[in-house]
């Protein structure tokens, strides 16, 4: 089967059974990989309203055709599950070197289902698969698990691990992988974590076979040149996400004390260059990554080095918790990474218990004696601990996600508990910026930016404009953009360096000897787009649109100071924006799609 | 801007020179941002206006453009003034990450 590694391993955890199945070619052929693999197992295999922790929640992991191949950026791979913080659908790209051995191990997916008795890890070697037991490495931090398997197994075996958090099922628990890479958001790590398997170490050595591999070398060949003869290739290499932070203050697009604002004004520490010449000592690359977009840190003050932070972590565990010093943020970063939560939902849950604990709805009591005020440092470390332990009353709040915190503390708190279907809201101020907006209302797995981002088109647009085409914008967003997700690629070499994507095209037919055009590929992106919201729907009774609203925050509180001080989105057109969204796509008004579209998409075996 | 067009014009480096009688600014946008000068490699304009007041006259939004590089340092300030023979590299950011 060309460009796939022919097999996916289905592990059951309860049994400790182990199976290869074949990798179906109608799947291959529908659903391509990555994210549509996981999709389609989800929808088919995990029963209705199953438990996101219980046995009957699968693990999916999947790579895609790019994986491990001749392709820039081919080091991703996708986590998917049934969330345990939102209840819906999750997926979490990761980066590094994880997926390519698992293609050479010939593995297209790996599905993890049923929980084990004891602490185990998942050992992979080409057809060699067994679980071993890891109640040594049970406690341990996920860095720390990581160096103790590969000093036990050789540095070339690749290890995904979960730490603390995800063991104690933090409902945004991350998986991680090459000391700094993960699988974030919606609580992957959670998940895996409730089928007690700390890690999974795998190593892979089989060929991939191709269809055409003359053409695949040129191709593949033809891409990289593109990448290495981008001019804005060094500027990306030396600062990666964190060119856009002074940007996104400068624009107030900055999350700032809970998103209250978009500009910092402690926010110049916090600046690519200052913390490219402060604390970053390389640069760090996935595999095959032309443009490494991963910065490698040294915290002097704590004595510790961290990859990272990245745009998204400066933003949520930095200025969003008002926090200024970038030595800082990066030792709550490496907090963050070797507990193993996610840094964006830990920095959205910290800031809003630090706004109500500023209002005085939290009081010491309730924060186990901590001085929860925004800038505190040691509060904020003291909190990432707690939340990954589930200790004291502030960790166990805390650790169920920002939305459940809220409805248990109530008293007004909902209204800025920053999320959206559950997920906090990933580091972009959205006051009147109304194509992020809706991006962030109808993201599949809650408030995410990586499907669609369109701060730039925003303002280029002109940032108050409620307009169809901003929607259609989005739209398309939606469908290309997480094609990366599904084909096992980076997206970055297209979304900021630019290159052309129709250099794609002839890769991928050479690499699965299937000719498939951008708008093919997007038409397979709307496909999936529409399962995942049929899997809200099959999952959450009552699901539609109330599930796709923002935080009020972004309609009823302008910010007072900052690049958008004074500035903010009606009701009235975020509704609006609503309409247009749900019309485009075929939707009914509940954000529901119609017979038709599923119909004209051939999803109809999947209706509710 | 006059009529919508471009203030300054891309003429080739060697004819532009000769029309001021100081060294000139280089204004050298990168990846996307080429796109708003119909991919011409770079912009000639003249010394002393902002940044912010330089993109304008090229007719690039200044607020799209998220890095600056004036002399291969980083410059946040788009209020700052551009001194002859400067060399400002912009880039905007169209993913997001």
């Amino acid at each position: 089967m060309n460009g796939y590694g022919g097999s996916i391993l289905r592990v059951n955890l309860s049994t400790g059974t182990i199976t290869r199945e074949p990798t179906s070619l109608e799947l291959a052929r529908d659903f391509i990989g990555g994210r549509g693999f996981g999709i389609y197992f989800l929808t088919k295999e995990v029963p209705v309203h199953a438990d996101p922790l219980g046995p009957e929640n699968k693990l999916i992991i999947s790579n895609g055709p790019l994986s491990g191949m001749l392709a820039p950026g081919g080091g991703k791979c996708d986590w998917t599950c049934k969330s345990p913080l939102t209840g819906g659908y999750a997926d979490a790209s990761m980066g590094g070197h994880f997926t390519a051995e698992m293609k050479y191990a010939g593995l297209d997916s790996i599905i993890l289902e049923g929980q084990s008795s004891k602490p185990v890890y998942l050992f992979i070697e080409n057809a060699k698969a067994e679980l071993r037991d890891a109640s040594s490495l049970w406690g341990k931090g996920a860095i720390d698990t990581e160096v103790e398997l590969k000093q036990m197994h050789g540095e070339p075996y690749q290890v995904a691990a979960i730490g603390p958090g995800g063991e104690n099922q933090v409902l945004y628990a991350c998986i991680n992988h090459d000391y700094g890479r993960q699988a974030g958001r919606g609580g992957v790590g959670a998940v895996m974590g409730s089928k007690k398997l700390k890690a999974i170490v795998l190593h892979g050595t089989n060929s991939v076979p191709v269809a055409d591999p003359e053409a695949y070398r040129k191709a593949g060949m033809a891409l990289y040149k593109a990448c290495k003869a981008a001019d804005n290739l060094a500027d990306w290499t030396r600062y990666g996400t964190t060119i856009v932070v002074s940007w996104c203050d400068e624009v107030g697009a900055l999350p700032t004390r809970n998103f209250s604002a978009g500009s910092f004004e402690g926010g110049k520490t916090l600046y690519g260059p200052v913390m490219r010449e402060q604390i970053v000592i390389t640069d760090k690359g996935c595999f095959g990554c032309p443009c490494p977009c991963g910065k490698y840190s040294n915290m002097k003050r704590y004595g510790t080095r961290v990859e990272g932070p990245e745009y998204e972590t400066i933003g949520m565990l930095g200025s969003d918790v008002g926090l200024s010093d970038i030595q800082d943020v990066a030792q709550a970063n490496l907090l963050c990474d070797d507990l193993g939560i996610d840094s964006i939902s830990a920095g959205g849950c910290i800031s809003w218990a630090m706004e109500a604990y500023e209002k005085g709805v939290l009081t010491k009591e309730d924060t186990d004696g901590l001085d929860l005020r925004f800038g505190n440092v040691e509060a904020v470390f003291t909190a990432i601990k707690k939340i990954a332990a589930r200790e004291g009353k502030l960790g166990a709040l805390l650790s169920e996600g920002s939305k459940r915190a809220a409805i248990k503390v109530g008293k007004g708190t909902q209204d800025y508990a920053i999320q959206i279907k559950g997920m906090e809201q990933s580091a972009y101020a959205i006051h009147n910026a109304t194509a992020m907006l809706i991006s962030y209302m109808t993201c599949d797995v809650g408030a995410h930016h990586n499907r669609a981002w369109a701060i730039t088109y925003d303002l280029q647009v002109g940032r108050d404009k409620v307009v169809p085409e901003k929607v259609a914008r989005v739209i398309w967003l939606q469908h290309f953009r997480p094609m990366f997700d599904v084909l096992g690629g980076c997206r970055l070499q297209w979304v900021e360096l630019g290159i052309d994507r129709d250099l794609y095209v002839p890769l991928l037919e050479a690499i699965t000897g299937i000719k498939r055009t951008w708008e093919d590929l997007e038409k397979t992106g709307e496909r999936i787009w529409n399962l995942t919201r049929l899997y809200w729907m099959r999952e959450i009774d009552g699901f539609g649109r109330s599930w796709d609203q923002p935080s009020p925050r972004f309609y009823t509180e302008a910010p007072i100071s900052g690049a958008t001080a004074g500035q903010i989105t009606r009701l009235e057109d975020v509704q609006k924006l609503l309409d247009m969204y749900y019309e485009q796509r075929g939707w009914d008004a509940e954000g529901h799609p119609t017979s038709s579209t599923l119909e004209k998409l051939d999803l109809l075996e999947f209706a509710i | 801007m006059v009529n919508g067009e471009q203030e300054y014009y891309p003429y080739p480096l060697f004819i532009t020179h000769s029309f001021f009688s100081t060294m000139p600014v280089i204004l050298r946008p990168v990846g996307h941002l080429k796109s708003y000068l119909k991919d011409q490699a770079e912009l000639v304009v003249p010394a002393g206006r902002s940044i912010r007041e330089t993109l304008r006259a090229a007719g690039i939004p200044p607020e799209v453009v998220a890095l600056v590089v004036v002399n291969d340092v980083h410059q946040t300030d788009k209020e700052m003034v551009l001194q002859d023979g400067d060399v400002v590299r912009i880039m905007a950011v169209i993913g997001g990450g």
